[in-house]
């Protein structure tokens, strides 16, 4: 990836994730909180096209686990184009060491009520 | 076994039937009643000791290993029923079993595997435990002969993991401890409600430690009698496979007594790892509420998540106005439904959700401000949501939805 590379709609991006609260054990499925955004209206997820997936852990255990000292859970991978599809915003960060954020532009209370988000 | 303060002059097989309305059967022998400091009653496969600080329960013999039907439940139950306002201040649950390797040469590949340390950090998936181990060494050799694990703070609750040599055995005592309750007695209701999942865990590590053990093509089979035998050459299992598949049910049908039950406080908690037999139960009569479970796992999701970046990213810290929140909407939700899953969300919120499959899914959530918003899948094209006052009374929309998904 160079520093210039625009989103491609099928880039993965993805979230670690160090909450039980975040997936189910019983399927492993992501749950919905895993993307839901913060109060600032942004969920932060890190580029990972082309990465070994060693790396991406690696990524995750040194930015994001190590900040809690929690053990790394997982990681939850959305593809770009399901985060535009929902009209939201990705303002990519070229390093894949860097949160790049998902934006859900003037996320209002009444916004999350009409259940915009990514699923 | 209870730590705490009691009254041994008051345990007599009396007392247990009129007062408890407990039936053990006939007393095959008790210690004399002019020693008050000391009771110790023995009925048909179960054991009470009581002493001052001490109140242990010990239950043998448990029929086809099945430790989730143990009477030793419900004999803590009716006797904490009759005095509530005894003064615990540590209560375990215990579990002892023999494991016995098939060659006696194998008695050190399975030893290196229970004592390992790494074992239980990676089956507990926790980052530190406290490892004391008990040796003898020599110039030339070491010679292992015992080691303790303490895991703290698993679902909120101690384990107290001991592994000795027995000759050509080894045994395993697995403790869950809810200490300190002096300053907290949810984890006496943790503990006591946690059972059957405490039994469940003790099942998985088993099948944990033959995991790793099978993987170097070693196998268990049983040489003592007086236990059925599951795995020798008459179970067609075992033949079959050649390999024992079920270990934790062998083990399970191999609870044994341990004659020393000598533990020393810990501080302020209790080590109640020295106890055998299973354990003690609340259950008042009934099944268990799963309101409470759900507390449970509200508070743990508050302690979890009231700071600021408890995701690892930027998650608002939840609120104490939306913990109460939650708990006052988890107290409105009939226990009819079925029971929710609590978690926490990146904005703060306190998230209910009640999930099928990935495509019937009901959520709602709360975030302090009497507002409750929800959320719905009911098949792949059918989406609804809203948003509902939370005043006195659950919100009508609450309940048609959560059927609605298990439908």
């Amino acid at each position: 990836m160079t520093s210039c590379e625009a989103l491609s709609p099928v880039e993965p991006l993805a979230r670690f994730i160090l909450q039980k609260g975040y997936f189910r054990p019983s399927d492993t499925s992501v749950k919905h909180n895993a993307f839901m955004p913060n109060k600032n209206g942004e969920t932060s997820v890190y580029r990972i096209q082309r990465l070994a997936d060693e790396e991406v852990y690696q990524i995750g255990r040194e930015h994001v686990a190590s900040i809690l000292g929690r053990p790394l859970l997982g990681r939850a991978d959305v593809l770009t184009s399901d985060v535009l599809e929902l009209s939201l915003r990705v303002e990519p960060e070229p390093s894949p060491i860097v949160c790049t954020p998902i934006l859900f532009p003037g996320l209002t209370r009444s916004q999350k009520e009409n259940g915009d988000g990514p699923n | 076994m209870a730590l705490g303060n009691f009254n041994p002059a008051i345990l007599t097989p009396a007392f247990l039937k009129d007062v408890c309305g407990l039936d053990l059967g006939e007393v095959v022998d008790q210690s004399p009643s002019m020693v008050p400091v000391h009771r110790l009653l023995v009925f048909k496969g179960i054991q009470i000791t009581l002493d001052m600080s001490r109140l242990e329960i010990m239950e043998t013999g448990i029929k086809n290993g099945n430790i989730y039907e143990t009477r030793v439940l419900r004999v803590f139950n009716a006797y904490y029923k009759s005095l509530p306002h005894t003064p615990l201040t540590a209560v375990g649950i215990n579990i002892r079993c023999t494991l016995i390797p098939a060659k006696e040469a194998d008695l050190g590949t399975l030893a290196g595997k229970v004592k390992a340390p790494q074992t239980y950090l990676t089956f507990f998936d926790v980052a530190q435990i406290d490892v004391t181990e008990r040796s003898t060494r020599s110039h030339t050799e070491a010679n292992w002969i015992s080691s303790n694990y303490r895991v703290d703070d698993v679902d909120h609750l101690t384990r107290l993991i001991n592994v000795e040599k027995d000759r050509g055995a080894l045994r395993l005592n697995y403790n869950c401890e809810a200490g300190n309750l002096t300053k907290d007695m949810s984890r006496l209701r943790l503990l006591i409600s946690g059972y059957d999942k405490f039994c469940e865990e003790f099942s998985r590590f088993v099948r944990y430690l033959e995991a790793r053990f099978v993987e170097r093509a070693q196998t268990f089979t049983r040489h003592e009698s007086g236990y059925p035998d599951l795995y020798s050459g008459d179970t067609q299992q075992a033949r079959k496979n050649g390999r024992m598949d079920f270990l934790a049910e062998f083990i399970l049908r191999r609870l044994q007594p341990k004659g020393d039950t000598l533990s020393e406080p810990r501080g302020t908690e209790g080590d109640t790892s020295g106890d055998t037999g299973s354990a003690a139960q609340l259950k008042l009569e009934g099944t268990i509420d799963w309101t409470d479970l759900a507390l449970q796992q509200l508070d743990r999701v508050y302690d979890e998540c009231s700071e600021p970046a408890w995701d690892g990213y930027e998650a608002d810290p939840i609120s104490l106005d939306t913990y109460l929140e939650a708990r006052k909407l988890l107290s409105m939700i009939p226990v009819s439904l079925p029971q929710p899953e609590i978690s926490a969300e990146p904005d703060g919120e306190i998230g209910f959700e009640w999930y099928k499959d990935r495509y019937s899914v009901f959520v709602v959530s709360v975030g302090g401000n009497n507002i409750l918003t929800y959320a719905a899948l009911f098949g792949k094209d059918c989406k609804a949501n809203g948003t509902e006052f939370l005043g006195r009374a659950l919100p009508p929309s609450i309940v048609p939805n959560v059927k609605r998904v298990f439908a």
